[in-house]
């Protein structure tokens, strides 16, 4: 069974004539420990792929299973500590309001986890920043800072899964790098299994073993990293995707 | 102990830092500061009214009767001998009652119901909006002429009266914070925290509210103060010998013409505080108003 199991899913948002179909019978498997990463151009339906095993797409049909928690009828607690989700623009997922330390620290407090402030300060310190920065806002920091800040949030409650939107797409080149192998090495750190989005294929290349490619709606093509340097896609689609990347 | 206590006194400092900043940047408004001065000149002046008046409120003295402003009477005398200055002094005392039971009472309701709304969305949203356009729908000064003919005149029931009038606004400005705040992904990540919904709303949606209720209630204290004034005036607010300053205003009504200072000047008062309201609410307005801040 595989870490991630996306099966048929189907995604609409609007209702009656409005409706609208965005993610048609998606199937997706990513194996526990795998960085998966999904590609495709604006609107292709990436992203609602992720906000709907979230729970934060209203409608959906399909089967959704991570770590082995069903995303419809397994219990929500247990499912949220399985796997957690990191937003693509740090400059909305942070609460202008609350102190870093009270950003990482809530999910903990929500789920009475023991030792919060000790672990406030561990996961701080996994990121790359100080203790100090607990009592800091997040207008204080740099998006870097606050990307890294909101994936010390995702794994306060230590999940197994992170599903990750965009992560670098809001922050400067420079950046990205950084915030990347800072992924990387938490992964390989933790065993975590990544689902990660990304309109850009040098992302993708550079964390992903294996990607499927999104074309409205649709998975056009699922492929490995040696197909993809390559640029042996069977898909047309896919080759002027690479081609365009380069 | 002293684990739990530095991380307090650290996360005080941040906030504090926060508020010197605030505090920074509101003093570079110079109308913001004169209101600023006008609301701390009502406080004091009702915290030490005793000490500050020259004569006492309600004993007349019927050979001083409308005396012209001078070195007895600083702002002259009323139809009673009494003095008028020490009057307007002990009437602030009335005012900032008003005022504070009015806010206290219709910003939290107003929040309630606004955050509820626009959080839940849906039928909760339209019966709790219908009925907060209910009481929009009638002009503030009649609703709360009609509730205090109901409850009898006084300064509590006038206040009471004003807050039924007062917090539907508050309860549509919460709403529309809510709304604009409920799909953030702020907000989203802490549903992903697996956060209730009573949570979320308490601790991440009503502190978003908190700035714009901020300034709306700084503004609408100069209304209230009009409102209750205008009921003291109509005989409905505080009862004689209270020196209301609406009150005051009506019994120099009969001699305005001759005797001028009885009415007007706590008419200046209630000018004078009620514009000091205002600079203050358009400071802050600078300063929180969502839509005018700065992406930081």
């Amino acid at each position: 069974m595989s870490e991630i199991e996306i099966e048929g899913l189907s995604v609409s948002y609007g209702e009656g004539r409005g409706q609208r179909q965005v993610v048609q019978g998606a199937d997706i498997a990513v194996e526990k420990g795998e960085c998966f990463g999904l590609v495709g151009e604006s609107g292709s339906g990436k992203s609602t792929i992720l906000r709907a095993a979230m729970g934060l797409a209203p409608q959906w049909q399909g089967r959704i299973e991570i770590a082995g928690v069903d995303a419809r009828k397994g219990p929500r607690p247990a499912f949220l500590r399985k796997v957690q989700m990191v937003f693509q623009d740090p400059y909305a997922s942070l609460h202008p309001r609350l102190l870093i330390g009270e950003a990482i620290a809530e999910p903990m407090r929500v789920n009475r986890l023991p030792r919060v402030a000790e672990r406030t300060v561990e996961l701080l310190e996994a990121i790359g920043l100080t203790a100090a920065h607990r009592y800091r806002y997040p207008h204080e920091l740099s998006g870097g800072q606050r990307q890294r800040v909101a994936i010390a949030r995702a794994l306060a409650l230590d999940p197994e899964v992170l599903l990750l939107d965009e992560p670098t797409s809001a922050l400067d080149v420079s950046i990205q790098a950084e915030v990347l192998n800072l992924l990387n090495k938490l992964r390989a750190e933790r065993g975590l299994t990544y689902l990660i989005v990304s309109h850009d294929l040098a992302v993708i290349s550079h964390m992903c073993s294996r990607l499927a490619v999104m074309k409205e709606g649709r998975i056009v093509e699922t492929l490995g990293r040696e197909e993809l340097t390559t640029g042996a896609a069977a898909e047309a689609y896919t080759r002027d995707l690479i081609a365009a990347s380069r | 102990m002293s684990e739990t206590a530095a991380p307090r006194a650290s996360a005080l400092q941040a906030r504090l830092a926060e508020l010197s900043r605030f505090a920074r940047a509101f003093r570079r408004n110079p109308l913001g500061m004169v209101g600023l001065f006008i609301g701390l000149l009502l406080i004091l002046a009702a915290i030490f009214a005793p000490w500050l008046a020259t004569h006492d409120p309600y004993a007349p003295d019927f050979g001083g009767r409308l005396t012209p402003p001078g070195a007895e009477y600083w702002l002259g005398s009323d139809e009673l001998g009494r003095d008028i200055y020490t009057r307007i002094l002990y009437g602030s005392r009335i005012t900032l009652f008003i005022v504070a039971l009015v806010i206290f009472t219709s910003a939290p309701i107003g929040l309630f119901m606004g955050v509820i709304s626009g959080y839940f969305g849906g039928w909760i949203d339209a019966v709790l909006m219908r009925i907060t356009d209910v009481f929009l729908a009638v002009p503030k000064l009649l609703l709360a002429l009609a509730f205090v003919a109901v409850l009898g005149p006084g300064i509590v029931n006038a206040a009471l009266a004003i807050t039924l009038t007062a917090w539907p606004p508050y309860a549509r400005l919460a709403r529309a914070e809510t709304l604009a705040v409920r799909n953030a992904d702020y907000i989203n990540a802490i549903r992903l925290a697996g956060a209730s919904p009573i949570r979320i709303i308490a601790r991440h949606v009503v502190p978003m509210c908190t700035s714009s209720m901020l300034v709306r209630v700084t503004f609408d204290m100069a209304g209230i103060i009009l409102i209750a004034a205008g009921l003291g005036f109509i005989g409905l607010g505080a009862q004689p010998p209270l020196p209301e300053w609406g009150a005051m205003i009506a019994s120099g009504r009969r001699f305005i013409f001759d005797q001028w200072w009885v009415a007007a000047m706590p008419g200046a008062a209630i000018f004078l505080v009620s514009l000091g309201f205002n600079l203050l609410g358009d400071a802050l307005r600078d300063l929180l108003d969502p839509h005018a801040v700065r992406r930081t």
